[in-house]
């Protein structure tokens, strides 16, 4: 009767020998902090798959396997759904703005919290670029190699958007008057992040399309010509 | 058009692609015994004897043991959460088609997709017993954060079938007996994990000798040893039982990647109440002494009860890999109906990669 009622206590939802399952008086099998990362991101809770990754990568900084998986993960923890690249049309007659911003965050959809979107997105873009630019290849036979590579073209193409509709956007609608608060220093990482977004891959075009289309505003400023092609472009 | 291309590559490795990775599991397990957590060394049903220990044979009542077929089928929890969810539909919703589609994959990504068939033909006498078995297995799962931090799939599948032949006597009157079983495996263990940007993994999947090499099965003729021990009371019975899987060790030829299923060592010990017409039996399994696959002891433990009343109902509960695991029998004479529900954990530590699965089983033999 023991031994039944032992069984069902635990009503199938925990391992016996779970180090979380709490029966402290089985042994306990200890996962690595890379399995309980591993875990946290197929749960789905990016913030504990961003803490225990950022503590694996400043312990063995020099492992770059777990470098692009930080950077999925910061980028998921800012709002972008990878899942909506994979179904996207980077090379229809939509503009980089319009592909991209169906599925971005926006300060509509993120209220308050857009800030620390962005911030999540640098962070995401910063992990990828501390990869030795010689390993960072499309060519490269090392799978993470590979995935740093399309990563950084999808999450710089991203940031650049999300810091334009920083300007576009307020917390309710489409308001395209703040862009006149748009500083030199924003226009300048605007289109840094589309350069570096830049190449032959369906964002990578679309990134170089929409750096030829800003220089062909007119305006004296890369603020105003930003400005005017982000109202073009919509 | 990198997306769509992807887009198209993603769901046609779902099509194409193959491991659990054999431990110290037997080739071949009843369902039944799976529920009772796998102890099956000092007790097993019918065809399963052959496999977990062909010790048991020589006990029981009378010259003829067992003539019959078992046909099981094995479904995901997961994938019938899944199929539920399909069957539902989106018809009411104000999705876009791409809305849609992102949901639908993010729905994949959340449910694995696993089922299996076991089945096993089997004569077993007080002396000897025969069982042609056939045990396959598929697991599909998507990940939208792969290895890589980009989606990926992983595609694993076993596949067993062959023929055991056991013979079996009892020694030292009737407290000893002593068994073997020869048999002969055609395997195979495909696993195969792709991530977006695997271009080498994706061309291999496109080619034939790819192709080949991943559904490529082995063949090999094994042995297994075991002996049981087994004192026997008016109303309660202890049973000791040691067991040599693949003695020296199990060679398959082939194009495989399974080479060897090596030699593991287990015991186990069993504790029967009964009164003749009803039976408790505890038991409790030590696979693999000597750790020959290294497994973590959550996978080489296994333990339960099983609880026969008036000879034609049984419940099983147990823990099997470490996670809780519940059966139910009914036998009616020449028919048996079995339902099982275990968790199979397909990482190498609790919790990693578990499947909840619903395993149903038709028996016809006498």
């Amino acid at each position: 009767m023991v031994f039944i009622m032992t069984i069902l206590q635990s009503c199938g939802t925990k391992n016996l020998f779970d180090c979380d399952g709490g029966y402290a008086r089985s042994k306990c099998v200890h996962r690595t902090k890379d399995e309980d990362a591993r875990i946290a991101l197929d749960k789905g809770d990016l913030d504990t798959a961003v803490t225990l990754l950022s503590e694996l990568v400043a312990d063995d900084p020099t492992n770059y396997q777990r470098y692009p998986l930080l950077a999925a993960a910061y980028a998921g923890k800012s709002g972008f759904d990878i899942l909506n690249v994979v179904t996207a049309n980077f090379g229809g007659s939509s503009s980089l703005i319009q592909t991209m911003t169906s599925f971005l965050p926006t300060p509509i959809s993120r209220g308050a919290l857009y800030d620390q979107s962005l911030t999540d997105m640098d962070s995401s873009i910063k992990t990828l670029t501390a990869i030795p630019a010689e390993l960072r290849t499309s060519t490269s036979s090392d799978k993470y190699a590979t995935s740093a590579v399309l990563q950084l073209t999808l999450y710089q193409a991203a940031y650049g958007v999300m810091l334009l509709n920083k300007f576009t956007y307020s917390t309710t609608a489409y308001d395209p008057s703040q862009l006149a608060n748009m500083t030199a220093a924003d226009a300048a990482a605007i289109l840094a992040a589309f350069a570096g977004a830049s190449g032959s891959s369906g964002a990578g075009s679309a990134a170089a399309k929409a750096i030829a289309a800003i220089q062909a505003q007119p305006g004296g400023t890369d603020q105003e010509k930003i400005a005017a092609w982000s109202q073009a472009a919509r | 058009m990198l997306p769509r291309r992807i887009f198209v590559v993603f769901f046609t490795l779902i099509q194409h692609s193959g491991i659990f990775a054999k431990g110290s599991a037997p080739v071949y397990e009843d369902p039944f015994d799976i529920a009772a957590g796998g102890a099956s060394l000092t007790r097993a049903s019918q065809a399963g004897m052959i496999f977990s220990n062909p010790a048991l044979i020589p006990y029981g009542n009378g010259f003829h043991r067992w003539f019959g077929n078992e046909a099981t089928v094995i479904v995901g929890k997961d994938s019938v959460e899944f199929a539920k969810t399909l069957q539902k539909g989106n018809k009411s919703s104000t999705d876009t088609p791409a809305e849609k589609q992102v949901k639908f994959i993010e729905q994949v990504m959340k449910s694995p997709i696993h089922a299996g068939v076991l089945n096993n033909f089997a004569y077993i006498n007080k002396y000897f017993g025969v069982s042609t078995f056939n045990r396959g297995e598929v697991d599909i799962q998507a990940k939208k954060y792969g290895d890589t931090g980009l989606p990926a799939i992983r595609f694993r599948a076993e596949s067993y079938q062959g023929v055991g032949v056991s013979a079996a006597s009892m020694a030292l009157t009737q407290v000893v007996s002593v068994g073997a079983t020869a048999k002969y495996i055609y395997a195979g263990e495909p696993d195969l994990a792709i991530d977006l940007t695997d271009q080498e993994g994706i061309k291999k999947l496109q080619s034939k000798s790819g192709l080949k090499s991943l559904i490529a099965m082995n063949t090999g003729l094994g042995y297994d040893a075991g002996m049981l021990i087994f004192l026997q009371g008016y109303n309660s019975d202890y049973r000791l039982a040691l067991k040599a899987d693949d003695v020296g060790g199990t060679k398959l030829k082939g194009d495989g990647v399974l080479k060897e299923l090596k030699q593991v060592y287990s015991i186990g010990l069993g504790y029967t109440l009964h009164n003749g017409i009803d039976a408790i039996h505890l038991s409790l399994d030590y696979r693999d002494i000597r750790k020959c696959y290294d497994e973590a002891l959550f996978k080489r433990v296994r333990t339960g009860v099983k609880f026969i009343v008036r000879k034609h109902l049984g419940l099983a509960a147990g823990y099997y890999d470490g996670w809780p695991s519940y059966g139910v029998e009914l036998d009616a004479w020449i028919v048996r109906l079995t339902g099982s529900y275990y968790t199979r954990e397909l990482g190498a530590k609790p919790g990693i990669d578990p499947r909840k699965v619903y395993a149903l089983g038709l028996t016809t033999g006498f």
